[in-house]
């Protein structure tokens, strides 16, 4: 079973062994409303914690994605050049967007559970 | 401050509006998604709730002959029971605001502001004014509905006993919707046919729903200001405070169409006659993205390796699927639609092109 945490910035980060898959919540989709284009990183981008790792643009406005944790880029989610719409009403295994090779587990400690994430979208 | 709410606050709540504010209004962005509801207005019909914007009732014998000196369009150009569309412009010719006004009856006239103006545009009316005329500030008790799109006569006919096929394009007639006197202006800020809707505050829900019921066999749909914007400048209508402002002249801004320079003197007629024989400094130039990243409002605009301008509004357009922008540049060159710029974004620079205006026009059938 995968662990689940989430950012204030609306990302989520599932964590198996230590690769994690990252993308941003519901909310935050439900939020930024049509999505028309998604800027993604290339594989062996290294980030750290909170650097800036994508851009989705919607109708309306651009926001930045928030790396939860720092580590390499592995993999990135190809079908959201083309279908960047995948990421709204996709099959929930088509909408995540990079996956990293983690650089160092304690860093999700620090990130929010969905019960807590879940409290500070209801503010 | 506190934010203000039209009377049908409530409404778009119910309807599933997302409200932000606006121009100091509480005002719903969108109820479903803004595609589809830009998609509702091009190909069935949509309703707006527009009450944010400033009215302003202007009567007396001299009415005419103050708007006709103070406005650059030509007032001689329309009769009564038709809008033109105008600006108040300063003496150096640079744009306080652009606006509608409704000619009623001899004498008598609406004028149509936007939301984020209306005390400087009313203090400056007042400013300006000459005797035996009489100015209201009637924004607070009067409410606005914009219906648009191909089915949006079909919609009102049910409600109203007129001929609407024999309104032209900004023609207005004064009529009665559920009983209820209202003013119908052929007029709209889509680029698609449709009517807009004057009348007091106290009959804002009743009137929404009758048009709702009305437009309910053409599949109508509540619009919010995120399609209101998409729609607008698909159509290439100015934005106030975007391709507008007190640093840009209408000529500027493509609308020399609407400044009429042969006419009698109006504020700012000499800077606006001296720029036409200068030359334009800077531009507006339509473009769009050869990607799908989108090029937005202050985006820095390249030719050469050099800055020449900035984008003032930019958007994903649902009807042509790809990013459309409006940008001001430097007179440099002699700019034809394919030209290749570049557009600055989060640092790096992609290629746009130069496209004609409007981004869309709509099909005028029978």
């Amino acid at each position: 079973m995968s662990k689940i945490k989430y950012a204030e910035s609306h990302e989520y980060i599932s964590l198996e062994d230590d690769i994690g898959t990252i993308g941003i919540t519901e909310h935050a989709i439900e939020q930024l409303g049509d999505i028309v284009y998604v800027e993604l990183p290339k594989v062996g981008t290294k980030f750290q914690k909170g650097d800036t790792f994508g851009v989705v643009e919607s109708v309306k406005a651009v926001s930045d994605l928030y790396c939860p944790v720092s580590g390499e880029v592995i993999e990135i989610n190809e079908l959201l050049n083309d279908k960047p719409e995948l990421l709204v009403d996709g099959l929930f295994d088509d909408k995540w967007i990079i996956r990293v090779q983690v650089n160092d587990l304690s860093e999700l400690d620090s990130l929010l559970e969905e019960e807590d994430y879940n409290k500070v979208i209801s503010k | 401050m506190d934010l203000k709410r039209t009377p049908l606050y409530e409404k778009h709540k119910e309807l599933g509006g997302k409200i932000v504010e606006f121009a100091g209004w509480e005002m719903p962005i969108q109820y479903s998604n803004i595609i589809e509801e830009h998609n509702a207005v091009r190909k069935n019909v949509g309703i707006f709730d527009v009450s944010h914007m400033g009215t302003f009732l202007l009567s007396g014998k001299n009415s005419y002959d103050f708007l006709q000196k103070t406005v650059p369009n030509d007032l001689n150009k329309i009769k009564v029971g038709k809008a033109i569309y105008t600006q108040f412009c300063k003496d150096d010719g640079t744009v306080i605001d652009d606006l509608i006004i409704y000619y009623i009856k001899e004498n008598f006239f609406y004028i149509v502001v936007n939301a984020s103006n209306i005390e400087k545009d009313f203090n400056w009316l007042q400013e300006n004014l000459i005797p035996e005329i009489k100015l209201e500030n009637i924004a607070e008790q009067t409410s606005i509905l914009a219906v648009q799109g191909p089915m949006a006569e079909k919609t009102i006919s049910k409600l109203c006993d007129n001929n609407l096929a024999e309104i032209t394009s900004f023609g207005i007639i004064q009529t009665k919707i559920k009983d209820i006197d209202v003013i119908l202006s052929r007029t709209g800020y889509t680029g698609e046919d449709g009517f807009e809707v004057i009348f007091d505050n106290s009959h804002a829900v009743e009137i929404y729903e009758a048009i709702f019921e009305a437009g309910k066999e053409f599949d109508i749909k509540p619009i919010g200001l995120g399609a209101r914007d998409t729609l607008r400048l698909e159509a290439n209508l100015p934005l106030y405070g975007h391709e507008l402002n007190e640093n840009t002249t209408p000529l500027e801004a493509k609308l020399g169409w609407s400044v009429k320079l042969t006419k009698e003197d109006f504020i700012g007629k000499k800077a606006l006659v001296e720029q036409k024989e200068k030359g334009l400094k800077k531009i507006l130039i339509g473009i769009k993205s050869t990607s799908r990243i989108v090029p937005r409002d202050g985006y820095e605009i390249v030719l050469d390796s050099k800055v020449i301008g900035k984008v003032t509004s930019g958007t994903f357009s649902p009807t042509l699927n790809y990013p459309i922008a409006l940008a001001f540049v430097e007179n440099v060159k002699d700019f034809q639609q394919g030209d290749r710029l570049e557009v600055i974004i989060r640092g790096k620079n992609y290629e746009v092109e130069i496209v004609n205006l409007p981004f869309y026009k709509r099909k005028r059938g029978l």
